[in-house]
């Protein structure tokens, strides 16, 4: 019985190194950039919410995100009381939002975060939020991740869902 | 042609399930949970329904999460089926909102002459970022003598074990997410990976050595030989795992020395050594947590203190409230407390007097910047509590210092 097991085993990892070394027909295709995914706005009652996730984060993950005052721009007779709050250890250094626009800056108090949400802006709805036309540019985004570096990344919107 | 495979077997397992529903006993379990936020009112509604027949042994089951915020964000369906030494499982996700296809995941397990072999075949469509890619693994696990050996074949997907997390399908909007174990890397067919792990070494100074070879089409990718629980005489409180890795152009060597303090009474300490300066010397002993537990009965209580706040953290009730570097938590994708430092907990599991069983977890959360009495940050309570053998109703409540964060409430009914 040992026996047959043993060979069974052998067996086994005989076709497995046989496939290994002659059987590569394809390399691997799902490398991905780095991506800032913006969620669809939300709306209970007149709370809205949008969600800023995080994917494929390099260099230990995403440590830090700005974006410049003005970055984000909206509707001002649709939404009011605009703010950000961190997720997930991330802590919100500095914000400032104005009745059409605003920007804040964000960072992890210990860590980096390589996929998932980290944040999320919250404001009062006013008007019907699907026409507070919240725009948003990667250019006026910046991110770093846990070493310190710059990442280089791109800007999703409208996408569903993803994985992780 | 992996789309239809994949298609034609779960249909054949969902069909299996329903014709024998028609005459087999049908039984099965639905459970719902509404869920309020005080800020602006009801937000959730999580709807499930699972049916078991015993006839063919096959079970099929399907879930919907559906937000009030007029969202129905997925419908997931299951079926398992077991016939004699073989063991199938199939899951599929769709979108709520669009009817899409996102995933679907076929997992064959069978034991054959003492070798366990699994199947896992999963593919991600198109329509979720990151998609689309498809894959199967095969996994032989077996055992010589003392040596345990396992094998994993990756041809375009890679399985949830110590190296790999699986994968989560996240919605972005809500971040809410699903988990499956077989992740699809690649689009299209091919060797992408194989593994093999050798474990059980005992050299008589060492509890167990693991050897793991990895290849990837690119070749050779990594040898890996850990040793845990290194002991050394005279030094009973401290033990050394060990890892040595072998790269294409580097080799590495990570020793982590570890205190063993042992059960005193209920208190469990969460303990590290500074030795960054130098490997081989300790420069410093750090208490980083401590952790109190006992259970009285049907009780448990729990408590636990952090004091190293950006090394270890407690995570989420649905992560099983571990105690976890915070490094490890955010690697895995958990959700954990980042503020909280100190968490007391009190647990209740108890037989309720006409079948059934009572359950009631009340977790209260402090935080060093909290203005509250004794620092008292959040309170996080759930409860089942049956009504009969078949029906049972759940609740579930967070209350911070700002006032009412959560509130939840549904059934579970089983016929």
């Amino acid at each position: 019985m040992t026996q047959r097991i043993r060979g069974a085993v052998i067996v086994l990892a005989a076709i497995a190194i046989a496939v290994g070394v002659t059987a590569c027909m394809n390399w691997f295709t799902g490398v991905e950039t780095p991506t800032l995914l913006l969620g669809e706005v939300t709306i209970i009652g007149d709370r809205g919410e949008i969600l800023l996730s995080a994917k494929n984060m390099p260099g230990g993950g995403l440590a830090s995100l700005a974006v410049v005052l003005g970055g984000i721009a909206y509707e001002s007779d649709k939404v009011s009381d605009v703010s950000v709050e961190g997720l997930l250890g991330f802590i919100v250094v500095a914000q400032e939002f104005d009745s059409n626009d605003g920007g804040f800056l964000l960072a992890h108090s210990c860590s980096g975060l390589l996929d998932g949400a980290f944040a999320k802006i919250v404001f009062t709805a006013t008007g019907d939020p699907a026409l507070a036309n919240f725009t948003v540019t990667g250019a006026d985004i910046s991110m770093e991740d846990d070493n310190g570096n710059a990442i280089a990344f791109d800007l999703g919107t409208g996408i569903e869902f993803y994985a992780k | 042609m992996t789309k239809r495979i994949l298609l034609t077997m779960l249909v054949g397992i969902v069909g299996i399930g329903l014709v024998s529903s028609a005459d087999g006993t049908f039984s099965g379990r639905s459970w719902s949970e509404l869920v309020f936020d005080p800020d602006v009112g009801f937000t959730d509604i999580d709807l499930g329904l699972e049916a078991t027949c015993a006839i063919g042994y096959v079970a099929f089951s399907g879930d919907s999460l559906v937000t009030l915020r007029g969202q129905w964000i997925w419908q997931g369906f299951a079926a398992t089926g077991e016939v004699g030494a073989f063991h199938a499982q199939a899951n599929v996700l769709f979108s709520g909102s669009s009817a899409a296809y996102l995933y679907g995941e076929i997992i064959l397990n069978a034991s054959i002459a003492g070798v366990d072999f699994a199947f896992y075949s999963a593919q991600l469509a198109d329509t979720v970022y990151g998609g689309a890619a498809d894959g199967f693994a095969i996994q032989a696990a077996g055992s010589v003598g003392s040596f345990g050996m396992v094998s994993v074949t990756e041809v375009g997907a890679q399985i949830e074990d110590d190296d790999f997390t699986g994968i989560s399908i996240v919605h972005t909007s809500t971040g809410r997410d699903r988990h499956y174990m077989t992740n699809p890397c690649v689009v299209g067919q091919g060797f992408t990976g194989q593994k093999f792990t050798l474990s059980h070494f005992d050299f008589g100074c060492s509890e167990e050595i693991t050897v793991t070879v990895y290849f990837t089409c690119d070749g050779f990718d990594y040898a890996r030989v850990s040793v845990e629980g290194l002991t050394i005489s005279n030094l009973a409180w401290l033990v050394i795992d060990a890892e040595l890795k072998f790269e294409l152009e580097e080799k590495s060597l990570a020793l982590t020395p570890k205190l063993v303090l042992g059960h005193i009474a209920c208190f469990d300490l969460y303990a590290s050594l500074d030795n960054e300066a130098n490997m081989m010397s300790i420069d410093a002993i750090s208490i980083d947590g401590i952790e109190f537990a006992c259970q009285i009965g049907p009780v448990s209580v729990r408590n636990v203190s952090l004091f190293a706040p950006c090394d270890l953290a407690l995570t989420t009730e649905r992560y099983g409230s571990v105690v976890l570097p915070i490094v490890d938590i955010l690697a895995k994708g958990m959700d954990y407390y980042p503020d909280y430092w100190e968490m007391f907990s009190i647990a209740y599991a108890g037989a309720a007097c006409c079948e059934g069983e009572y359950n009631f977890l009340a977790n209260v959360y402090f935080d060093e910047d909290s203005t509250s009495l004794f620092d008292w940050a959040m309170t996080h309570i759930e409860a089942t509590i049956p009504y009969g053998e078949s029906l049972a109703f759940t609740f579930g409540m967070e209350v911070a210092a700002d006032g009412l964060d959560h509130l939840g409430f549904g059934f579970e009914a089983i016929w």
